[in-house]
Order: C-alpha cells, then sequence, then structure tokens
C-alpha cells in the first residue's frame, strides 16, 4: 500500500511540474536527410530537452523536456536558425489547470510568461495548443498576417502565443 | 550533347527531391554552426597515353551559421614529378541572403580563396586546386525547390606568376572568369523515415571558364552520383569531360571519387 502510494504521490508531482507537455517543432527551408539531422542533433544538445522524437519527411520535431528545468522557446529557435534553416512553425502542447490570464491576455506558467493574442478567455483549463508568434517562430508569408500593432506589445521575456 | 539533354531532362521533373551536395561546386547553403567535415578526393586524369592522380584533403568547419571556412592540401605524382605536397588552399564563404520556405530556399553567398602551389606552370588553364599559386572570389546562387536544386556559380580568378615560366604557358594575362550551373536530385529513399536510410543522389554540373586576355575558354559537364549512410558519410563518384575547350589543359577527361565525413556539433562555441 505503502508502495502504490508513493508511486501516486510521484505520478502527482510529474504531472504538476508538466504543464509544458511538449513542444512540436517544424523546420523550413530543407529538404536532406543530413541537413534534418543537423536541426536533431542541434536541438538535441539544449541543456533543458530531454528527448527529440522526428518525422524526417514532414520535417516535425516533437520536443519534450527535463521536468526539472525551465524550457527556453527563444533557444530552439536558435538552434535551428544555427544548424543553417528557420522555424516555421512552434507550438508549445500545454495542459492547463483553470489558468488564470489577465484582461491584457498574460499569465504565467512554469516561470515561462505568455501573452495571448487576440481576445482571450478569463482562464484555461485542460489540453491546448499556443503557437508562438514572432519573426523567429513562423514563415515570413504567416507573419505577414499578423497585425504590426500586435507584435510590437509584447515584453522581452514575454512569449506571444495564439491559441490553435 | 544528347547526353546532357538525357540529363536535364531526367532532372526536370521526374523524381522528387532536390539535393544541394553538389560534387564540383559549394551550395549558397553552409554546413551547420559547430560542424566539421572531412574530404578525402582523388582525381584520375586521363592524358591520353599516360594518366595522373591527384589527392585532396580538405578540412571544413561551420563557424557560425553564416560563415564556413575550409583549408585544403593537394598531393600527388602529376606530370612524373616525384610524389609529395603540390598545393595548399583556404576557403571562406559567407551567406549573406536566405529565404526559406516550406520545403524551398533560396540562398546568396560570397566566397574568397587563396592557393599556393609547388607544381611548374604547363597548362593554360586557370586552376587553384592544385595547378598555380592565387586568389578567387564571387558568388553563389542556390535555389532549392521540392523537386529541383539548381546553384550557379560565378567567380573571378587571378593567379600569381610574373615569372618568365608563367608568362610563357599563359600570356601576360592571368584572369579567368570561372562560372558553373549545378542541378541536383535525391533517388533514394523515396520516403524518410530514420537517418540511417542510404540516401541515393544524382547530380549534373556544367563547369565553364573564360580567360578574356588570351581569349581562351573550356565548358565541361560532370554528371555525378553520391551515397551518404546515415546522414553523415558522404561517397562521390563523377565522371568530368569536356564540351568544348580552347586552351591547353591537364586533361580533357577526369574521374573524381571521394568521401566526406560529417562530425555535427564537433565542437563548443
Amino acid at each position: 500500500m505503502k508502495k502504490i502510494f508513493l508511486l501516486l504521490i510521484c505520478c502527482w508531482t510529474i504531472s504538476a511540474n508538466a504543464q509544458v507537455q511538449k513542444v512540436n517543432l517544424q523546420a523550413s527551408g530543407l529538404t536532406c536527410a543530413m541537413c534534418s539531422k543537423a536541426i536533431y542533433k542541434a536541438v538535441s544538445a539544449i541543456s533543458f530537452v530531454d528527448t527529440v522524437l522526428v518525422n524526417i519527411e514532414a520535417s516535425t520535431y516533437d520536443i519534450r523536456f527535463d521536468n526539472e528545468t525551465t524550457p527556453r522557446f527563444d533557444q530552439i529557435a536558435k538552434a535551428v536558425v544555427d544548424a543553417g534553416f528557420s522555424v516555421a512553425n512552434l507550438t508549445v502542447m500545454v495542459n492547463f489547470d483553470k489558468q488564470a490570464v489577465d484582461k491584457n491576455g498574460l499569465f504565467t506558467l512554469d516561470g515561462i510568461n505568455y501573452k495571448l493574442m487576440g481576445t482571450s478567455p478569463a482562464t484555461l483549463q485542460g489540453s491546448k495548443k499556443l503557437q508562438l508568434i514572432g519573426k523567429q517562430y513562423m514563415l515570413p508569408k504567416d507573419l505577414k498576417k499578423i497585425p504590426v500593432a500586435q507584435l510590437g506589445n509584447v515584453a522581452s521575456n514575454t512569449y506571444l502565443v495564439s491559441l490553435k | 550533347m544528347k547526353k546532357i539533354i538525357f540529363f536535364l531532362l531526367l532532372f526536370c521533373g521526374y523524381f522528387s527531391k532536390a539535393q544541394e551536395l553538389f560534387v564540383y561546386t559549394e551550395p549558397a547553403s553552409n554546413m551547420p554552426a559547430k560542424s566539421v567535415a572531412i574530404k578525402q578526393s582523388a582525381k584520375f586524369f586521363d592524358q591520353g597515353a599516360t594518366s595522373s592522380m591527384r589527392h585532396a584533403t580538405e578540412i571544413m568547419l561551420g563557424a557560425s551559421k553564416n560563415l564556413m571556412i575550409h583549408g585544403a592540401a593537394t598531393y600527388g605524382a602529376m606530370n612524373n614529378t616525384p610524389f609529395g605536397l603540390e598545393s595548399i588552399r583556404a576557403y571562406g564563404k559567407y551567406r549573406f541572403f536566405s529565404a526559406d520556405g516550406m520545403y524551398s530556399h533560396f540562398r546568396m553567398a560570397a566566397f574568397a580563396e587563396i592557393a599556393h602551389s609547388n607544381t611548374k606552370p604547363m597548362y593554360q588553364e586557370i586552376n587553384l586546386q592544385g595547378d598555380q599559386s592565387g586568389m578567387q572570389a564571387g558568388l553563389v546562387f542556390t535555389q532549392l525547390l521540392h523537386k529541383l536544386a539548381v546553384s550557379s556559380t560565378v567567380s573571378y580568378a587571378a593567379i600569381n606568376g610574373n615569372s618568365k615560366a608563367h608568362q610563357l604557358v599563359m600570356g601576360n594575362k592571368a584572369e579567368a572568369l570561372n562560372y558553373s550551373l549545378s542541378f541536383g536530385h535525391l533517388i533514394l529513399p523515396k520516403k524518410y523515415t530514420s537517418y540511417d536510410q542510404t540516401n541515393f543522389n544524382i547530380y549534373a554540373e556544367l563547369l565553364g571558364q573564360a580567360i578574356p586576355g588570351t581569349r581562351k575558354s573550356y565548358l565541361d559537364f560532370a554528371p555525378s552520383m553520391q551515397l551518404i549512410f546515415k546522414s553523415k558519410l558522404k561517397f562521390n563518384l563523377a565522371y568530368r569531360f569536356n564540351l568544348q575547350s580552347s586552351m591547353t589543359r591537364m586533361a580533357q577527361t577526369s574521374w573524381m571519387l571521394g568521401g566526406e565525413w560529417l562530425f555535427l556539433n564537433a565542437f563548443k562555441k
């Protein structure tokens, strides 16, 4: 019984720390496996990254993190650019537990500041996808669709995101 | 000419993916930052009654996302000289423009190289990969579309050497305009599932030189094939032959066999 209790506590601790479950990265500007491997190696080498699952054909990477450290999405984008390519899409999969959002769309989760683009709900609940918005996180053609006023109005320590 | 048309037709839409890891030329893309590659190649020159062989070792470094640096040495026993070091060369390429699409990109880079050679000048062809000392600078444009990789290089080359020996062979004008047009395609695998799959690529490259001072020129065609093992070990086999030439050269036809090892994240910044 003690063991089960201990296991339950462990599970509860892990799930409580892991509200940011994973990140889905889509890289652009490449068609070859050697190029894809360069991105895979660069992302895998980041200190807070635990595992990377790749779909070479789709050029997508499922990235999971160490529970101990806070992931930095800007460092993931930088690793892709340093490998010689670009980010087409970076989406964070989050499991929300009654997350309060202020009237400006700002909220903090696991030590990371986010700002929701557009009209935002007062609370976020359950499994959601947050797409990172910005020059380093999307294709130029997709960035053009974002109003300039939205892009400029974000603090440097905050990620601008849109709810998918 | 028929051969060229055949190859170009092969490239125009028959296969499904592009490759820009060309055998004779560099694309505008660079190696990933913090990676190192070592390239070993052997060229076999068919000189009619005889043939010669030249080896080259090249170390390539991804210094940053935009800059890569090469250092190379060639050695061999060309033209009945004893086997030994023939030349050393340093090369740098800077990618200054990049527009990435989902499965495409257009990139531009500028490059410069400097070479020193011990060999005696014997040919009118200006070649900094073993034959002569000098410098070269130019631009590379590479377009990668889902179905085709096309790359073009335009460069200016000048050799050092106002010696009588040089003048005798070259005349006073030892400057050349080099240009190339390369096409590349991935044939296998049909579908990528793992980095361990062997890649099979084919390339076709047009390589030209014009020496305005002496009004000499050549144009070569070089088809090649490439195997890539475990996304890190490359093997190239290429045949280069002359389409047109009005200058004296080491050989009208040559073969090249080479291997290249890529080490990603080889060093920390």
